[in-house]
């Protein structure tokens, strides 16, 4: 008989407590990391590479407000900007490319997008992926071409059944109580799915925006640029070697904020005050997580100790048939690491398998991609923070086996 | 017949055990009280040796100290030629797990382990590997093969003390001490259980120091030692003497 079947023997003979033990760390790790994983996963998701826009062209007022709503389909624009202003900004040597939109309409719940076609075709969300309609990717159909013709997202088309053909009535405004545009525009497209907001949108071509009924007022914005106006524009900004924004980025965001006309927002540099803002949260759960560990490593040294009560005559028994202070010593505090290891490993599958509950109904919420598989600092962290919590927790127990008394716990003198 | 580096250093010096002005004192209630006092005293290689007296004589602490388990007041203990009072803790914690298997008055198994299991147990700590075709073999010898894997509370006492003595004997030790071994057997099974012991000791070639106050068991051993009264005078008996004989 090894050593490790004598612990694997003590660990059985006490197995509530042991099963208690690995259970209330398995929570607390569990807990840790999900919280580290959905909170790492959701700063990745809203800081990737600014979702494939390196700047928002938007009216003046929140920029955290005008990226909520850009990128996120979330919020209200505060305004909205003059089609020439916009054409003076792509005049700028380090902008590649505008892609303008009208925000602020809506249908069952998804905002209906009014966007230029190059969005469809050539923009990259991620980099080097565009959209697709390729049904071997989940699309289907084509990009709208002008008139009343419609593309969704594949989360919204998803929720709302959409099938090719259909027809649907915007509404204007973000909410569902808004007037009705009675304008039958059909879906010839579904975009396959990206794990971004983009998938809970729905697309039209913006010069249908200006010409939907009811929006007489606006009409002439379709045909007369003068008089045209935006909500906002993605803009793709000029790169230097290395892949790097080009420098002049913030002389053209200066130039830009300085005027009373727009502003200029570089989503990665936004999304972290998002984070500042809401970080408390997370910092709460997080601190809410430690203490759970912190309290099973109690339990543990509790559980420990309280099963030594009951083993003082088997120490003693070891002692007299050889063993030395320190292997009693170390068979308690292995006992603690093998708990605190089981405990961490079964914590590892149940964060994973909350993160994974947890992503389909962020998914199904907000479009954005989170994958159980990710491996966050906690994972990293974990096994050694675990091996040193049985360590601690053992500690104490293994002192007072260590200290456990032979004669005293065996036989009276006579 | 084993040929261990101790058994062979005990042949040469034909002595496994060897007390020199031991004294072993206890403190209580501000009073110094002396639970052992022997100046001298030699058990030789393979000799099988009991020790009588009666309750609260010092027996069992004797054993203790020839164990390594208690540190004698004063005097000398040397085992196998190894003084012990030189040693410290856990060098006499080792010295115990390779030469010294021992027998306690109240069997004192392991009750959450097997018959099998407390007899590996025996083998884990010394420098023998366990092997359970071993210890299964010792069990044989005992009479147990049917019982390897019963718990104690599954056992009758009887087969509990062969059990213990299975285990005593798995490290293959040089002196096997046995501290009241029958003490909760009926006079059939003494007879029986001490008649395994002193056979399994010759067959494993271990010297043999038993400690009892039953008549019948002290009998049964040739060489006999007897505590005269409280702790004051160790003697050596004759065979088919009674407790009494000549002051060591």
């Amino acid at each position: 008989m090894m050593m490790w079947r004598i612990i694997l023997k003590s660990l059985r003979q006490h197995w509530l407590s042991t099963g208690l033990a690995i259970l209330s760390i398995a929570l607390g790790v569990g807990l840790l990391i999900s919280v580290v994983s959905l909170r790492e996963q959701a700063h990745n998701n809203f800081t990737q590479v600014g979702l494939g826009v390196d700047a928002v062209l938007g009216p003046k007022g929140s920029p955290l407000q005008i990226v909520l709503n850009a990128i996120y389909n979330l919020e209200e624009m505060p305004g909205k900007i003059p089609w020439p202003y916009y054409q003076q900004v792509l005049k700028n040597p380090i902008v590649v490319e505008g892609i303008p939109f009208c925000s602020g309409h809506s249908y069952a719940g998804f905002r209906v997008n009014a966007i230029d076609r190059r969005f469809l075709t050539d923009f990259e969300f991620l980099p080097g992926q565009k959209f697709s309609f390729n049904p071997a990717d989940g699309g289907q159909g084509r990009a709208f071409n002008e008139g009343e013709e419609a593309v969704a997202g594949a989360a919204a088309a998803r929720e709302l059944g959409v099938k090719l053909g259909e027809t649907f009535n915007p509404v204007c405004g973000v909410t569902d109580n808004g007037p009705v545009h009675h304008n039958n525009i059909r879906f010839v497209g579904i975009m396959a799915p990206t794990g971004t907001p983009y998938d809970r949108a729905i697309y039209i071509p913006l010069t249908t925006f200006y010409q939907l009924e009811g929006h007489e007022a606006v009409a002439k914005m379709a045909v007369d640029e003068q008089y045209r106006e935006i909500s906002g524009a993605f803009l793709k900004i000029k790169r230097i070697s290395g892949g790097a924004i080009h420098p002049g980025i913030m002389d053209l965001k200066y130039e830009i904020n300085q005027a009373p006309t727009a502003q200029f927002v570089v989503p990665n540099e936004v999304l972290p005050k998002l984070f500042t803002m809401i970080g408390w949260v997370d910092n709460t759960l997080l601190a809410i997580s430690i203490m759970v560990i912190v309290l099973a490593g109690l339990f543990l040294l509790v559980a420990l100790a309280s099963a030594l009560r009951e083993r003082r005559r088997d120490i003693a028994l070891m002692r007299a048939l050889g063993a030395t202070r320190t292997t009693i010593f170390g068979l308690v505090v292995s006992e603690s690491v093998i708990i605190a290891v089981l405990g961490g490993v079964c914590g590892l599958v149940l964060g994973h398998a909350i993160v994974a509950a947890a992503a389909d109904a962020v998914r199904v919420e907000t479009g954005l991609r989170f994958s159980e598989f990710y491996v966050s600092q906690a994972d990293w962290v974990l096994f050694p923070a675990i091996i040193v919590l049985g360590l601690l927790s053992g500690l104490i127990p293994a002192v007072q086996a260590y200290r456990t008394g032979v004669l005293k716990n065996l036989t009276p003198i006579s | 017949m084993r040929d261990t580096e101790c058994a062979r250093r005990a042949r040469e010096v034909c002595v496994i055990v060897e007390l020199n002005n031991l004294q072993v004192d206890y403190g209580a209630n501000g009073q110094v009280l002396r639970i052992l006092d022997i100046p001298a005293w030699q058990m030789s290689a393979n000799e099988q040796v009991a020790i009588s007296g009666p309750s609260g004589s010092g027996k069992s602490t004797l054993l203790h100290v020839i164990t390594g388990l208690l540190t004698p007041s004063a005097g000398e203990v040397t085992v196998c030629g190894q003084n012990l009072t030189r040693l410290g803790e856990a060098e006499r914690d080792r010295f115990r797990a390779r030469h010294i298997g021992y027998i306690f008055q109240n069997f004192n198994l392991l009750q959450g382990y097997t018959a099998l299991e407390n007899v590996l147990m025996g083998m884990v700590f010394s420098s023998h590997k366990p092997s359970r075709e071993e210890a299964a073999g010792l069990l044989a010898e005992m009479g147990l093969s049917q019982r390897l894997k019963h718990y104690p509370a599954e056992m009758s006492i009887g087969e509990q003390q062969r059990v213990a003595i299975a285990r005593a004997l798995a490290k293959k030790p040089d002196l096997i001490l046995a501290d009241e071994p029958t003490g909760s057997l009926d006079p059939k099974h003494t007879q029986a259980v001490v008649d395994k012991l002193r056979d399994a000791c010759r067959d494993h070639g271990c010297s043999l120091l038993v400690v009892s106050h039953e008549q019948q068991v002290i009998a049964s051993f040739e060489k006999r030692v007897a505590f005269m009264e409280m702790n004051r005078a160790f003697a050596e008996l004759g065979p088919g003497a009674g407790q009494g004989g000549r002051t060591a």
